[in-house]
């Protein structure tokens, strides 16, 4: 809202700076939108729109809350009398067809003399930054500004009749400044028997409107249904000054104001009274509305002692009424009609402490202990293998959840059934949530590459989203968490890392087991297995994939599903804590198997034969012509025996062959 | 060697051993005379021994000392070469160019949310609070309702909302999503924190983006106040910007709260003055708070005439750029960000 510092004081008497204004209005509410500015000669303090508040719309509302925190009175502006109501003598004949009007008020006036408003209007009106048009249309634009309520003039000799009803789809209006708006049955207008004049919730019609010819005139305030009109703003793509204000909730009794306020404006600047009948439609009258506020609950909610009188003061400040005597630690007040915010007793006590202001409130931090703590482990989980992974040297990327439907093809992921696509994005291409973690990932991989690093790793931790076609509704959806790191690595240097990060959260002993999967080479994936569990795959990244994302080099991933870690982390420590030396024999050997037998399986059958005291360390592989032509290979461990068992534990090796 | 030949021989044995050692070049060449003379099974100093064992007592009498001092004389040449080594090396006069570059040993760095994230998460931590979660992916119920937003509220509007499938099942547009269910689901009192991601359906620009982060903060317990919530946030600001941060709180209206107050911190760019930094208030915006409206809590099953709380939420991006120099926030999580140590 902007409120040029001169007409705000119109309303108040105030030696306060607009620098000081904006900083009291700040505090009560309405804050600063942007840096104070002089046009038209005056100085104009811009401030913040208040959802909740139709009043402050208009100066004088915020002339209401400055004088309520300033200790002033408002200056209201001159009302005049309206004529009596006859809706049924009322000319031109005005129908009410839909339940979205909750008031319409109208008078009408003869031999007006359309003509450019008088200076000090003009100025006015320039100093807020609306367009000067003419006497009428500047009438009803300054009581807009100076109340909150739009107003609107028709004119008399371009209709019939006016009915108010819902339009008919394929109806159209061609707007006072020639936009075309094309109707359907959610807007609210004005029509003369099938003639749109008006979309009443927001904008007049070029056709009914004032001209310069114009001599009699019918004006209008009305207030309507304010999902409709936002609604219909929103749609129509009309953001004006009015559809703003509409689209608050506003009382009826704005529509009484402003059209006492026109009368009053009109006889000033034409000299001219309005025809001796009125109308109004207004079938449900808002009830007036009394909150009652305890002592008890004000001292709560401020956290100190604040006396019912002081309250009271403030309410009456804001032009609350306050039933007295004050009884009972309870204080019944009468709301004023203007503030539809108010409906509760804690909207009662905002009022006081805002006015009172915040920083008189006390500072002290909560007086009980700490309440139990909440559980929530994957997180938890998540954020230990944070530290592991920045540890093994790894750097945390956070992509958007959001993504390219492109994405998730490249990476080989997409499936139509189970993807979750958004009915509306702010980007046509930014359509599905993300379905894999591995896109972002190679996205990430090629920023590091374009920067010139060679060796990447990267990780990082979040969730991917998917459909299940087979249920519907919420249940339909799953949110799976995962924990994924990339590296330009190959698969055995990798899995250095796989397994360094398992053992950190205490899952060692991991069976890694060939398994297809879409994203690796065929022969480099694996599927990771924890006591029979899979926890995750991993595997060297399909050239043809990273040629997709222009990726560079040899590259490995993994994926582990957090819920599938958690159950396993922490099965064993992953530090072993060793005070006496042992002096271990120590020998290699030699084993000649199949070249095709995985050493995995090689290293399972020694384990499961020897004692969980020797230790045994992979040493190598090896391969000549001649073992190649046997279809062979020779591995070679190194074990570590405990002295006293040496002799049993090699007639257990010795027992061993691998065919 | 004849026992009594190498007892005979001792001193010419052992002075020859001592001169070897003496002379010797390197560690290695050392520990292998090491070897060889003192501590080997058949070296000079243990043939020596066992030599001695085989004589009588009284040539015992006369050789023991001799033995003695022969060990004590191979092992002293054994230090002293040691030590002359170790000096030669650390006091080589070879040129060496302490300017040589040497490559940083690569250590992985968590991203700037985790890193401001924790920042929050170490003071709410501290005075009690646990960090939640909740889902992304949201009901209508937990994401409007419950949250005092119901179907016509006008703030819905401005809440431009990403869908899967409308009215229902939607992305939620704030933490307090999260605020809703965990009220919902556990019993006060309660302290908690909620770091997350939302998503408005809004055209983005290099300081606005439809996909966001928040930091919500939710206290209910009996008797809590205004006087905690400044407490609570006033601390807070000290452990993000400092002990002598200003602080100062002000009206502002949020559905989810009555009354609801904004805190600002002095500009430290104009001081107060007013500058283009903070739009000309002399005050920068860091979040909004509130006590919680009794209509959410009566929705989330919370009897407000026992319990009250506070509730406060945040953009987290800004903070994040700000601490980062992150000037455009689409480089937040668009793939572009590089950490470079």
């Amino acid at each position: 809202m902007r409120v040029p510092y001169n007409w705000l004081k119109d309303y108040i008497n105030t030696d306060l700076t607009p620098k000081e204004i904006a900083q009291n209005l700040t505090m009560v509410g309405h804050a600063l939108d942007k840096a104070i500015y002089e046009q038209e000669g005056d100085t104009v303090i811009d401030l913040e729109d208040r959802g909740n508040r139709g009043d402050v719309m208009g100066i004088l509302g915020i002339a209401r809350d400055l004088a309520a925190v300033t200790a002033q009175k408002v200056k209201y502006p001159k009302l005049g009398a309206i004529p009596t109501t006859n809706n049924d003598r009322f000319n031109p004949p005005i129908n009410v067809e839909s339940d979205r009007v909750i008031r319409w008020r109208a008078v009408s006036f003869k031999g007006v003399k359309i003509s450019p408003s008088p200076a000090h209007v003009q100025k006015r009106l320039r100093s807020y930054g609306i367009e000067v048009i003419n006497n009428i249309v500047d009438i009803t634009n300054y009581i807009m500004i100076e109340a909150g309520m739009p107003i609107h003039a028709f004119d008399l000799d371009k209709l019939g009749s006016i009915t108010l009803r819902t339009a008919r789809s394929g109806e159209s209006l061609v707007t006072f400044e020639g936009t075309k708006l094309q109707f359907d049955e959610n807007d609210l207008i004005a029509a003369d028997g099938n003639k749109p004049l008006t979309l009443t919730t927001a904008v007049g019609g070029r056709e009914s409107g004032i001209t310069n010819g114009t001599k009699n005139i019918l004006i209008e305030a009305g207030l309507y249904d304010q999902p409709t009109a936002r609604r219909s703003a929103l749609r129509l793509n009309v953001r004006n000054e009015t559809a703003g204000r509409l689209g608050k909730y506003l009382h009826p009794d704005y529509c009484e104001l402003a059209i006492s306020r026109a009368i009053t404006l009109i006889k000033d600047l034409l000299g001219i009274n309005p025809e001796p009948i009125s109308f109004d439609y207004y079938p449900n009258k808002y009830p007036k509305v009394a909150v009652s506020m305890s002592q008890q609950r004000l001292n709560l909610i401020a956290g100190e002692e604040i006396g019912l009188e002081e309250a009271a003061r403030i309410l009456e400040g804001l032009e609350f009424n306050v039933s007295s005597p004050l009884k009972d630690g309870e204080l019944v007040v009468g709301v004023p009609y203007f503030r539809t915010d108010v409906v509760m007793e804690d909207d009662v006590i905002e009022e006081v402490l805002r006015i009172r202001g915040y920083d008189k409130i006390p500072t002290y931090l909560p007086l009980l202990p700490a309440p139990k703590k909440l559980e929530f482990p994957e997180m938890e989980l998540e954020e230990q293998a944070k530290d592991i992974l920045a540890r093994l040297g790894f750097n945390e990327t956070i992509s958007q959840q959001i993504v390219d439907k492109k994405e998730i093809e490249k990476a080989g992921f997409w499936d139509e059934s189970r993807v979750v696509k958004l009915e509306n994005s702010w980007n046509e291409e930014l359509n599905a949530m993300r379905y894999d973690m591995a896109s972002p990932q190679f996205n990430y991989l090629l920023s590091y590459q374009k920067h010139g690093f060679s060796e990447v790793k990267i990780f990082e931790i979040g969730k991917t989203y998917s459909k299940n076609s087979q249920k519907s509704g919420y249940e339909s959806y799953t949110e799976t968490r995962k924990i994924v790191f990339t590296a330009t690595k190959d698969f055995r240097s990798f899995k250095s890392d796989v397994l360094s990060f398992l053992r950190e959260l205490g899952i060692g002993e991991i069976a890694f087991e060939k398994f297809s999967f879409s994203l690796f080479k065929d022969q480099k994936s694996a599927q990771m297995k924890y006591n029979g569990t899979t926890i995750g795959k991993m595997g060297e990244v399909k050239s043809s994939i990273l040629a997709d994302f222009k990726v560079r080099g040899t590259v490995s991933h993994v994926v582990f599903y957090t819920l599938e870690l958690l159950k396993f982390a922490k099965a064993q420590s992953p530090l072993e804590l060793v005070t006496t030396i042992t002096n271990f024999v120590i020998e290699d050997r030699t084993f000649t198997v199949p070249a095709s037998f995985e050493i995995g399986k090689i290293l399972g059958a020694i384990k499961n034969v020897v004692d969980i005291s020797t230790r045994i360390t992979f040493v190598s592989v090896f391969e000549n012509e001649n073992l190649k032509e046997k279809g062979k290979k020779s591995v070679t461990f190194n074990f570590k025996f405990d002295p006293a068992r040496t002799e049993e534990e090699t007639k257990k090796l010795n027992g061993l062959v691998f065919r | 060697m004849d026992k009594s030949n190498i007892l005979g021989n001792l001193d010419s044995l052992v002075s020859g051993s001592v001169q070897k050692i003496l002379l010797a070049k390197t560690l290695r060449e050392l520990n292998e005379l090491n070897l060889e003379f003192v501590t080997g099974k058949k070296s000079l100093l243990n043939e020596l021994t066992q030599g001695l064992k085989s004589l009588g007592a009284e040539e015992k009498r006369r050789f023991g000392p001799k033995v003695n001092e022969a060990k004590a004389a191979l092992e002293e040449s054994i230090k002293e070469t040691e030590n002359r080594i170790h000096k030669i090396s650390d006091e080589q006069k070879e040129w060496f160019d302490v300017t040589l570059p040497a490559d940083r040993t690569p250590i992985g760095h968590l991203s700037p949310d985790t890193q401001v994230i924790r920042q929050m998460n170490a003071f709410f931590t501290y005075h009690g609070y646990s960090v939640a979660e909740g889902p992304d992916i949201e009901t209508d119920e937990y994401n409007f309702e419950k949250t005092n937003l119901p179907k016509d509220h006008p703030a819905r509007d401005l809440q431009d909302t990403i869908y899967i499938e409308s009215p229902e099942i939607l992305l939620r547009t704030h933490t307090s999503s999260v605020e809703t269910r965990i009220l919902s689901t556990y019993k006060p009192p309660l302290r908690f924190v909620v770091p997350g991601v939302s998503f408005r359906n809004e055209i983005i620009n290099p300081s606005n983006h439809a996909i966001f982060n928040q930091y919500q903060g939710v206290v209910v317990d009996k008797g809590i106040s205004m006087a905690n919530l400044k407490a609570t946030l006033t601390e807070f600001a000290k452990h993000m910007y400092g002990e002598d941060v200003k602080t100062r709180f002000r009206t502002k209206y949020y559905p989810e709260v009555e009354p609801g107050a904004g805190m600002d911190i002095l500009c430290s760019f104009c001081n107060g003055e007013g500058c283009r930094i903070c739009k000309g208030r002399g005050w920068l915006e860091i979040l909004g708070s509130g006590m919680i409206h009794r209509n959410l809590l009566e929705k989330c099953g919370i009897d407000y005439r026992t319990w009250s709380g506070f509730a406060f939420g945040m953009g987290l991006d800004r903070i994040i750029m700000t601490k980062f120099n992150i000037t455009d926030i689409r480089d937040l999580h668009g793939g572009n960000l590089v950490l470079v140590n």
